[in-house]
């Protein structure tokens, strides 16, 4: 604890409204799992299903076909397979940041968000890992990359940063799972305390392990917490550095460069926030959570992605400007002729044919953010929702770019080519959205999606003021007003 | 949101601390029969005379407003022993008084309260009777107090035995403050119960630093090893292949696969680490017999005390826990298998 | 509420038990079941016409390159066509029964369907040649040539004493490797590449080194993954 004033001024307090009770969060979040599911919910679950249905048919149609229904082929080997694993990657970001950056840094506000942000990890972790499982091509050989002892006598060669990806992934899958069902074992009690049939209490229960809601299981357990937002913390900024690695070790213009770890950290940070706002609007007019997901919060998450979107804008400016300073025709190549598409041309005299996608990039990516710097749109839920649909395109555009128009003209005539998305490219990546909204709509339906027990422990009246050691929450005036509740809409 | 929460619960729980008189109340309160044998042997079989019995009935009115068949049932059953223990009056007498004692605290507190200690002879004569109902007090009527008691024999070998005191606290400062004066009683089966980690609790349970940090500290070490020994093994010393002109064993490469399994064997470690320093999973427990004990996950605050605890003994339990003023408190007993 | 009985509380000292069981088991099963020792070893399929190896090469002495002829010199080991089943069988048991189908492929020019036994999967590349046809060592104890390669006998095992030929070793990589990475065992004269149950003088072993020198398998992947 011991939190000094400017901390508070960050956010440590919960942004709830004074005089919340713990009851009134108990309430708030369970019901939504316990009364009848609102239309709205069964307007976005029957066509997420159906989308998922899709999914399904086109990986079965993908296995018996081969990968060659996709649009990849010389020379552009990896195309929206690789986008899509990139783009859901970075969209699982913003759900460890939220829940163990944001804890490591007592940002209590975030405790309104992060169950959220959490499933939306582990969800879409899950999207990005049925890419590269496909591209192998065979993806029941797929064991290969685990180190087993085979009848080959051969290992997995760690030197591949292929293989990196592969550990990398799956640890963070493996940790966000993990971390995200820690957090949820006081609140599955809850929900099984409440449980009116036998059944339900029965699931819950089994489900939340015979929590008794002890102290003695709550020391330990808040330590465990501390120490897997302290293990997350790193290894979600070495996920995304490692899925750079893939490009970065390589030698292809437009992959090899330095800055790429920081570059895609912040990219994947940036389009993660978006998500989750997104889908918090929704769930939030959905589910009438509006007292426990205020304008505050969004207010403080569009300052995130304004400052990460500056962040990714400088990393876009840089690349130009590293490709000028090394005077390396190659670079410059990719760079001004196949993606700004002007400067270079070719000896047509044309620009590079997928120009448009770097400029849906930086359009999306750089200047709409830049609206978050008026309060008014921070504040507007229309405006940040439109912002952050178009930070989502932006950001599977950047992929896109990176990755497409590294490869479609290359260094030999021989590689010169472009790249054609098929049909069955674009129906997998929308039913990778199935996967995701189905499994997204079953937890907010099915789970508590508010931190119950770490929202209670923010309410201004959580802790005894009695203590001996000189709290802050000690004076009367650190404890109610230090956030403004936020003027409900 | 409503901000009273009293709307949303269950009616049970909104009168409680007004009516105490409750089914579930009766239940607990029946716990005091069947004493340890270690315990002295004293079975507290609680008394209470036929005229307090009821006293208790008719005073009570809101409690039997809102009394179903089960309390009702229960008052017969009261009378009835009461009659048999009629012999027993001035030891009820003085239970009742002490009865009166407590409640006045609790009254204070705005609580309703248990009370009343049976005296240890009239316990020792009735301890065949093993499904001895216990006591319930209330306030009536600024402060009077009433102990209604309910009385019950049978022959039948006990089915149950109390297994924990649980005491209910409104707000985390009164529990903080119970959970000093258990730790200075100097308790070491007992534990407390909160719908989230309350700070300063450590400190008002005694609870020493926890061992989970050095736990996880340990596998992510092993996890740190294993990542270099894998490495070594497979790709430079069982099948060395020159891969892009390095060399099979070089360091920079092993960094990203030490550092994940680092993290994931700690976080595997933490978890593991975790279940079983809380003995979890545990989907069984007496605590579970109250249903009472539901409102931990949600806005109430317990400390239990475990018949297990060597310091345990039915009296001086209970008084230690009515003095730290809880709303309610309750012997829970679990089946004997 | 008590909502589970108490004997739930085994349940993480069952799947403790269980989980661990069950792991071991499935190791098992994968290592000893589905290895190719087990597998692929012994797979002696039903051919067409019962031909004896046994009688063939062991008793009547045959040499292998008979009928596998050029085995040294091309990747493959070649089935032996009819006719070379009739330049004896047209005057040696003309009227056997079980050559019948032997007369009538010779009659009809319709080749026999030998069941293959031996199969590499076709991103192996495996030639015969390479391994029979000798690699150059130093000189020999007395001043002559010494070639050194791989015998029939090293994969293929005692085909002299086979009634029905089947998998003498298992054939997969790991098993590949660990010739390649140290082939001494295996290394004998070119001249004996057919011998069966050859055994190595003391003299051949003292130069074992240079034999391997000579010989030097690749064990990196571009070895047999072309």
């Amino acid at each position: 604890m011991a939190s000094a004033a400017p901390i508070h001024e960050l956010g440590e307090r919960s942004l709830l409204p004074p005089g919340t009770t713990f009851n009134d969060v108990t309430e708030a979040v369970c019901r939504l799992t316990e009364e009848k599911a609102p239309r709205g919910w069964w307007v976005l679950f029957l066509p997420s299903v159906a989308l998922l249905g899709l999914m399904l048919s086109c990986i079965v149609y993908l296995l018996s076909m081969g990968i060659g229904v996709w649009g990849n082929n010389t020379p552009a080997y990896w195309a929206w397979d690789i986008t899509n694993f990139v783009w859901w990657i970075g969209i699982g970001h913003a759900g460890t940041l939220i829940s163990a950056i944001l804890f490591l840094f007592r940002q209590n506000w975030r405790t309104s968000i992060n169950r959220f942000a959490e499933a939306m990890t582990v969800f879409a972790v899950l999207c990005a890992a049925i890419f590269p499982a496909l591209h192998t091509g065979r993806p029941w050989f797929d064991y290969y990359l685990a180190p087993l002892p085979n009848q080959m006598g051969i290992w997995p060669n760690f030197k591949s940063p292929l293989m990196w990806d592969v550990f990398a992934v799956n640890t963070y899958l493996t940790i966000s799972v993990i971390f995200w069902y820690v957090g949820l074992i006081p609140d599955l009690a809850t929900l099984r305390d409440r449980s009116k049939t036998l059944l339900r209490k029965r699931i819950y229960g089994a489900l939340a392990l015979g929590w008794r809601g002890s102290h003695r299981h709550w020391q330990h357990y808040e330590r465990a917490y501390l120490i897997f937002a302290a293990i997350s913390t790193p290894l979600v900024l070495s996920v995304h550095s490692i899925v750079s690695f893939d490009f970065a070790t390589s030698v292809m213009p437009g992959w090899h460069t330095t800055i790429f770890p920081p570059y895609f950290v912040a990219g994947a940070v940036f389009s993660g926030f978006a998500l989750v706002l997104t889908l918090m609007l929704i769930v939030r007019s959905v589910f009438k959570m509006h007292s426990l997901v205020t304008i505050k919060h969004m207010d403080l998450m569009n300052k995130f992605m304004l400052g990460t979107g500056i962040m990714v804008g400088y990393a876009y400016a840089m690349e130009f400007f590293i490709a000028w300073y090394s005077g390396n025709p190659y670079e410059s190549w990719v760079f001004f002729h196949n993606r700004l598409g002007f400067g270079y041309l070719d000896q047509e005299g044309n620009w590079g044919p997928l120009w448009w996608s770097y400029w849906a990039m930086v359009s999306c990516n750089v200047i709409a953010p830049q609206l978050f710097w008026f309060k008014k749109v921070r504040t507007s839920v229309p405006a940040m929702f439109v912002i952050t649909i178009f930070i989502n395109i932006g950001m599977w555009f950047e992929r896109f770019v990176i990755i497409v128009t590294s490869l479609y003209r290359d260094f030999l005539p021989g590689s010169w080519g472009s790249f054609h998305a098929t049909w069955i490219d674009i129906l997998l990546y929308m039913g990778t959205f199935g996967l995701f909204f189905t499994l997204f709509l079953l937890f907010i339906r099915w789970v508590p999606m508010i931190a119950i027990a770490e929202v209670k422990a923010t309410l201004p009246h959580a802790h005894p003021h009695h203590a001996g050691d000189d709290h802050a929450e000690d004076h009367p005036a650190a404890l109610g007003t230090v956030d403004a509740p936020a003027p409900a809409e | 949101m409503a901000n009273d929460d009293k709307k949303t619960k269950p009616v049970k729980k909104t009168l409680m601390g007004v009516a105490p008189v409750s089914d579930e109340q009766a239940d607990s309160a029946a716990s005091t029969k069947a004493a340890k044998p270690d315990l002295s042997g004293a079975t507290p079989g609680e008394q209470v005379t036929q005229a307090a019995a009821e006293e208790a009935a008719a005073g009570a009115e809101l409690a039997a407003a809102k009394a179903e068949s089960d309390p009702a049932e229960r008052k017969v059953k009261a009378e009835v022993a009461a009659a048999k223990a009629a012999e027993a009056k001035a030891d009820a007498e003085k239970a009742a008084a002490n009865a009166e004692a407590t409640s006045d605290d609790a009254a204070k507190a705005g609580a309703g309260m248990v009370a009343a200690d049976a005296a240890k002879t009239r316990a020792a004569a009735l301890e065949e009777a093993a499904d001895a109902e216990a006591a319930v007090a209330h306030p009536k009527k600024k402060g009077a107090t009433l102990a209604a008691r309910d009385t019950a024999t049978a022959d039948e070998e006990p089915t149950s035995r109390p297994a924990l005191f649980l005491a209910e606290y409104e707000t985390p400062d009164d529990l903080v403050h119970a959970a000093e004066q258990v730790r200075d009683a100097g308790y070491e089966k007992w534990d407390c119960h909160t719908p989230y980690p309350v700070h300063g609790l450590d400190q008002a349970m005694g609870l020493s630093e926890t061992k989970i940090g050095f736990i996880s500290f340990v596998c992510g070490m092993v996890g740190l090893v294993s990542a270099v020994l894998m490495i070594q093994y497979m790709n430079n010393w069982d099948y060395p292949i020159i891969i892009g002109g390095k060399p099979p064993g070089s360091f920079p490469s092993m960094v990203p696969i030490m550092f994940e399994l680092t993290v994931l064997l700690t976080g595997f470690g933490t978890l593991f680490g975790l279940l079983h320093l809380a003995r979890l999973p545990m989907h069984h427990h007496p605590i579970f017999e109250s249903d009472r004990f539901e409102a931990a996950t949600d806005d109430r605050f317990f400390i239990s005390i475990e018949t297990q605890d060597p310091k345990f003994d039915l009296k001086k339990t209970r008084a230690l826990l009515e003095k730290t003023h809880p709303s309610h408190l309750e012997l829970v007993e679990e089946e004997i298998a | 509420m008590q909502i589970f009985p108490r004997e739930l509380n085994l349940l993480p000292m069952v799947l403790a038990g269980v989980g661990t069981v069950a792991g071991v088991g499935l190791i098992l099963v994968v290592w000893i079941y589905f290895s190719p020792r087990n597998l692929q070893v012994g797979y002696s399929p039903e051919q067409p016409v019962p031909y004896s190896h046994r009688l063939h090469a062991g008793e009547l002495g045959l040499d292998c390159r008979y009928c596998h002829a050029n085995v040294e010199e091309s990747a493959e080991a070649m089935i032996p066509p009819t006719q070379t089943c009739m330049g004896c069988h047209n005057v040696v048991r003309t009227e056997s029964a079980r050559l019948a189908p032997i007369r009538e492929s010779w009659e009809t020019g319709e080749a026999m369907e030998w069941v293959r036994v031996h199969q590499l999967p076709d991103h192996t590349y495996f030639n015969h040649s390479t391994h029979l046809y000798g690699a150059l060592a130093s000189e020999g104890p007395n001043g002559e040539e010494v070639r050194v390669a791989i015998g029939c006998e090293s994969c293929h095992g005692r085909i002299d004493q086979m009634e029905v030929v089947g998998v003498d070793q298992p054939i997969a990589m790991q098993w590949c490797l660990e010739c390649h990475r140290d082939p001494s065992e295996h290394l004998r004269p070119v001249e004996e590449i057919t011998t069966m149950g050859w055994e190595p003088s003391d003299e051949w072993l003292e130069h074992t080194d240079e034999h391997v020198a000579a010989v030097l398998p690749p064990t990196h992947c571009s070895g047999c993954h072309r």
